[in-house]
């Protein structure tokens, strides 16, 4: 008791940000529950406590879809194939980035790196369609200039997956890399300079200097990509599928979308979000003790 | 740290403190008609409320209209029903909206009579319930927009003459090919993430049967099925897939392709999809390719024609039945929709008469001459477009001259393409999902499979299996919703 | 044995050899972007969407932007208004709770935490947050824009995990010295976090920049209505994935070349301000001095 009273400040630091979270989280935390009735949405509040209570099944509509286990799949797999290469680029990038010593060259490049972001996907999946299309796209004509195949890319199971990933961590490697940079600038300089009085070379640096110092970051962004795990992309999946690539392409996301399109499915979408819920926070607390295991200060 | 509170107290009790002032209004209008596409913000203000008096003046009654985000309608327009001031008048499918709607037969017996004038009968039954309640105000028609068109000078340079069946067709596209081996013929499979569209421009002419619910009744047990178990839908896979063989069909049509862009290409001989990529993204881009031009070509299969006619649906002009003055909102529509004058739609799209628009011929249908909404500064936030009237108005240029012209003569043409069984049937698309819970996965496998059929990557002879694993994803109890429905509306 | 010094140019070589070539990759389609917003009607018409050059600089897609100024300049106000006051808000109500459950001593911190972390996981979804902002009457003012989204989870725990990892003994001496925690706060641990400071300022800034949806939502106002709903109400995303509008007053897609316009507008002050923050990122690795 005497403890919380020393720290009495810092309860009321926190007590503004906790407040927030109590009105704009917790309280409409309750309309989680429309996953378990029958809504409509327009009926407002009213509606809410008037609408029939069914249990499951919106939930036993979604695991016994014939496409539960393929939407699944194709959600792990495409998502984890962003977190394989979509992860680490951020981090090289602003590794070889530290190593520019011409400050306005290295100030163009981070700037220009961030550019994919802010356009938006639509235009980023006009571009990829331009590129690829079977007749006239620049990729494709180069391609076949070489093999003399044309290839029908967007519309290939093979190609597609590929198409995402890449695409994806062209678009967010710049932006993405700005939180590292950030720690980056906060490690002492004396450190590099007695390693190299050492005789430590780059990449001695990198793996015993830098990334030790900003791990934190790393462990934190990389719980943030391991809660993400069922978010796959739907903008990007949307704009650039097609009923060719269903097989590899259908995610959770868009799946819940299409069926959104038969008819007003409000309570289908919150079971399905609620679903993926319980199964992010499982994932998040595992990483988390994994992470804490290893020495490192994750979630708590 | 006091300071720290001081400031989060003012900024709450700031917050708080602001009120909201609402202008005076007889009902609320959301403008989710299309008209306001791309305007998504609205009229300049001191115009909006010259116009606003002006058409206070002119029907006797004041709207106020929300102007809504494009990108998101409906999820903003469900929000706003959810809310605390719901809007009363609005565009919506009004089998899906219908638990908030208030059904319109008296509000139309006494204050309608122009609107109802206006409006074709047939076009009634499509708003009509089970139960007899007229629930909108309809806002489309039946018409036929997945024609097939073919090239004027390819048809020249090769010596033919219209094509008229499906062999002609193939032979078309033979010639066409021999003259330049990119011509293709463009279609589109991943158009609304339906499958609707390759099999409304050429399914019917060998099943005889289309629709993307029931195509047609069973002699054998008279249930209402669908277009995958109808007689003929392996010729019409056979067709498709021999297109492909020969390398007629444009590579990307089953993946995802900027339909500008491949206009552009000149290389299109043949479109079948939506009428618009013709009537408006040609017009566009016909400077790059000179002589380029299409025409309409009605085809018949071994059963009849290849395009299906597509039903009005449900999509309506409907009441909120929250709404404090419906019989304010029926006035506004009846001076809108007025089967005696075209003034109120042009006044509501187009802004004050005189100042922004004029006559240029009365009647009907009027050509009106319009000013550019840049100098008008007015965007249409009080038009509501409806059929009748958008193919009405005509502006005085050019450039939409050939979209207008095909919306009165070729749209509307039913008489060259298969009326489907449930042309003048209003689905009740909310039931039929909650009958049939795995109906998306069934489509899903209709779009999947049709797909593999067409580029040969699943070959027909599978066709039996595809019906069973149709069967496993529940196609029975769709049927059975379907025949459900369709006996219901007959009854009636 | 190898001269280091060359193995060190060579290296150096490479490196910006990749760089440069990643760096192309995310500048051409950007010079794409701006040149397509360059081109007129015709040459579009011409050329297509996608062009890395105009051949004749047309302005009329900026013209069609700016042209709405009747509406533009009250949708910058807004705008302005609500990046500057939405981000002092996040990084107020963000940088004193992660301070405050930053300190490793704090009891009840581990369920505090993870009491704000739940709420990233779970939450009820779009309909009650409406039907709560509703609620408190905030609809159709400037804070439905930033007050339920004051703080974000993970914004949150970076700062948190931040303000963790600063050298304890920092810290220590200004306590010993009596500072109260606010005191210690302001005076020592921000002047030292300005790298995360910056940067999740930033975040909070372009979220706020670009952020249309809960815009589009709580605002039916149209002189309340923040600068991107305005531009993309100019656009029709609808004609891009396909999806029919049954209107048969269907307008022409408004053109490439406008929704180029778009991105570079909603780009260019971004590039301008960044600089100003750059600063806060290469701040430690200057005064590193120079290798080799």
């Amino acid at each position: 008791m005497k403890k919380i009273w020393k720290y009495r400040f810092y309860y009321y630091l926190a007590l503004p940000g906790l407040i927030y979270f109590v009105i704009f989280h917790y309280v409409p935390m309750g309309g989680a529950l429309i996953a378990f009735k029958d809504i409509s949405p327009f009926d407002g509040l009213q509606g809410f406590f008037d609408a029939p209570w069914v249990g499951l099944k919106h939930f036993e509509r979604f695991t016994s879809s014939v496409y539960f286990y393929d939407v699944i799949e194709n959600t792990l797999i495409i998502s984890g194939l962003k977190i394989l290469f979509g992860f680490p680029a951020p981090i090289i990038f602003a590794l070889l980035l530290n190593e520019v010593l011409r400050m306005n060259l290295k100030r163009v490049m981070q700037t220009v790196s961030y550019l994919p972001h802010f356009i938006s996907w639509v235009v980023t999946a006009g571009m990829v369609t331009a590129l690829l299309a079977t007749s006239g796209g620049l990729i494709t004509e180069s391609i076949n200039d070489f093999t003399g195949s044309k290839i029908n890319f967007l519309g290939n199971k093979d190609y597609f997956v590929g198409i995402l990933v890449t695409s994806h961590v062209w678009k967010t490697i710049g932006w993405s890399s700005i939180i590292y940079l950030a720690a980056m600038s906060s490690i002492d300089p004396a450190l590099y300079e007695s390693a190299r009085l050492d005789g430590a070379n780059r990449l001695q640096m990198a793996r015993h200097i830098t990334i030790p110092s900003i791990m934190f970051v790393i462990v934190i962004m990389l719980l943030l990509e391991i809660g993400n795990l069922l978010e796959a992309g739907f903008e990007q999946v949307l704009l650039l599928y097609s009923p060719s690539v269903y097989k590899v392409a259908d995610i959770i996301d868009t799946f819940v979308y299409r069926e959104g399109l038969l008819a007003l499915k409000y309570s289908f979408a919150a079971a399905v979000g609620l679903f993926k819920a319980v199964i992010a926070f499982f994932l998040l607390y595992t990483a988390n003790r994994l992470a804490n295991r290893l020495g490192q200060t994750g979630l708590w | 740290m006091k300071l720290l509170y001081i400031i989060f107290s003012s900024v709450i009790i700031f917050m708080f403190s602001t009120v909201v002032k609402a202008d005076e209004h007889d009902f609320v209008i959301f403008n989710n008609s299309g008209l306001l596409q791309f305007d998504g913000g609205g009229s300049d203000p001191a115009v909006l409320q010259r116009v606003s008096d002006h058409v206070a003046k002119l029907s006797g009654v004041r709207p106020m209209v929300i102007v809504p985000s494009l990108q998101d309608t409906t999820e903003q327009l469900n929000l706003l029903l959810a809310g605390s001031n719901p809007p009363d008048l609005f565009q919506a499918d009004w089998d899906v909206y219908k638990s908030t709607l208030m059904p319109l037969n008296d509000l139309l017996k006494e204050h309608g009579q122009a609107l109802l004038g206006s409006i074709p009968d047939t076009s009634w039954q499509y708003m009509t319930d089970a139960d007899g309640n007229i629930m909108g105000v309809p806002r489309t028609a039946a018409t036929s927009p997945y024609m097939t068109w073919v090239r004027q000078d390819i048809l020249d340079e090769a010596g033919l003459d219209l094509p008229k069946t499906v062999e002609d067709l193939t032979a078309y596209m033979a010639a066409a090919q021999k003259i330049n081996p990119d011509f293709k013929a463009g279609t589109r499979a991943w158009s609304t993430n339906k499958w609707e569209e390759p099999a409304f421009g050429f399914a019917a002419g060998f099943t005889g049967a289309m629709s993307y619910n029931a195509a047609f009744i069973d002699p054998s047990d008279g249930r209402a099925k669908p277009l995958p178990l109808a007689d003929g839908i392996k010729d019409y896979l056979h067709f498709m897939n021999d297109w492909h063989n020969k390398g007629y069909w444009y590579p990307d049509n089953w993946s995802k392709f900027d339909e500008s862009e491949v206009f552009r290409t000149c290389n299109i001989a043949m479109w079948s999809g939506w009428y618009s990529r013709i009537t408006i993204i040609v017009p566009k881009v016909v400077s790059a390719c000179p002589g380029m031009e299409y025409v309409r070509a009605p085809i018949m299969g071994p059963k009849g024609w290849i395009a299906t006619t597509r039903p009005s649906g449900t999509s309506a002009y409907v009441i909120n039945k929250k709404a404090d003055n419906p019989e304010a909102i029926m006035k506004y529509l009846n001076w809108i929709w007025n089967d005696k004058s075209m003034e109120g739609y042009a006044t509501g799209v187009n802004g004050i008469e005189g100042e922004h628009w004029s006559y240029e011929k009365k009647g009907f249908p009027a050509i009106i001459n319009t000013k550019d909404k840049s100098d008008t500064k007015y965007v249409g936030d009080f038009g509501l477009p409806n059929f009748p009237y958008e193919g009405n108005m005509q502006p005085n240029d050019s450039l939409w001259a050939t979209h207008f012209n095909y919306l009165g003569s070729g749209l509307t043409n039913l008489s060259d393409s298969h009326h489907p069984i449930d042309l003048f049937m209003a689905w009740d698309k909310g039931r039929l999902a909650d009958e049939t819970p795995s109906l998306g996965d069934v489509h899903r496998m209709i779009a999947e499979n049709f797909t593999a059929f067409y580029t040969g990557e699943r070959s027909i002879d599978e066709y039996d299996a595809f019906l069973a694993e149709l069967d496993d994803a529940g196609m029975q109890d769709w049927i059975d919703a379907m025949t459900r429905q369709m006996q219901e509306s007959w009854n009636n | 044995m190898k001269n280091p010094y060359k193995t060190e140019i060579f290296y150096n070589y490479i490196i910006i050899g990749v760089l440069l070539i990643l760096t192309l990759s995310f500048l051409l389609p950007f010079i794409v972007v701006l040149s397509t917003s360059l081109i007129g009607e015709a040459e579009w018409a011409e050329r297509g969407g996608h062009v890395l050059y105009p051949k004749k600089i047309s302005l009329v897609a900026y013209d069609i932007l700016f042209g709405k100024s009747y509406v533009l300049f009250n949708a910058y106000q807004v705008t302005f208004l609500r990046v500057t006051l939405g981000t002092f808000c996040n990084l107020l109500f963000t940088t004193t709770l992660a301070y405050a459950l930053a300190q490793r001593d704090l009891p009840g911190r581990i369920p505090l935490t993870f009491f704000v972390f739940f709420t990233m996981v779970f939450n009820g979804g779009l309909i009650p947050q409406f039907l709560l902002v509703d609620f408190l009457n905030l609809r159709n003012t400037i804070f439905a824009l930033f007050v339920p989204t004051l703080v974000n989870g993970w914004y949150f725990l970076i700062m948190r995990n931040f303000f963790m990892n600063i050298p304890k003994d920092l810290i220590d001496a200004a306590v010993i010295d009596g500072a109260s925690p606010v005191r210690v706060l302001i005076s020592v641990v921000l002047p030292l976090s300005m790298p995360v400071m910056a940067t999740i300022g930033l975040f909070y800034a372009v979220y706020h920049w670009n952020e249309w949806f809960y815009a589009s939502i709580y605002i039916t106002d149209n002189q309340l209505k923040p600068m991107q709903i305005i531009l993309r109400g100019l656009l029709n995303y609808a004609s891009m994935d396909g999806m029919e509008n049954i209107s048969f007053m269907e307008q022409p897609p408004p053109g490439a070349s406008l929704r180029a316009a778009l991105i570079v507008f909603s780009t260019v002050p971004i590039l301008v301000v960044y600089p100003f923050i750059q600063k806060y990122f290469v701040k430690g690795i200057m005064i590193g001095g120079v290798k080799g």
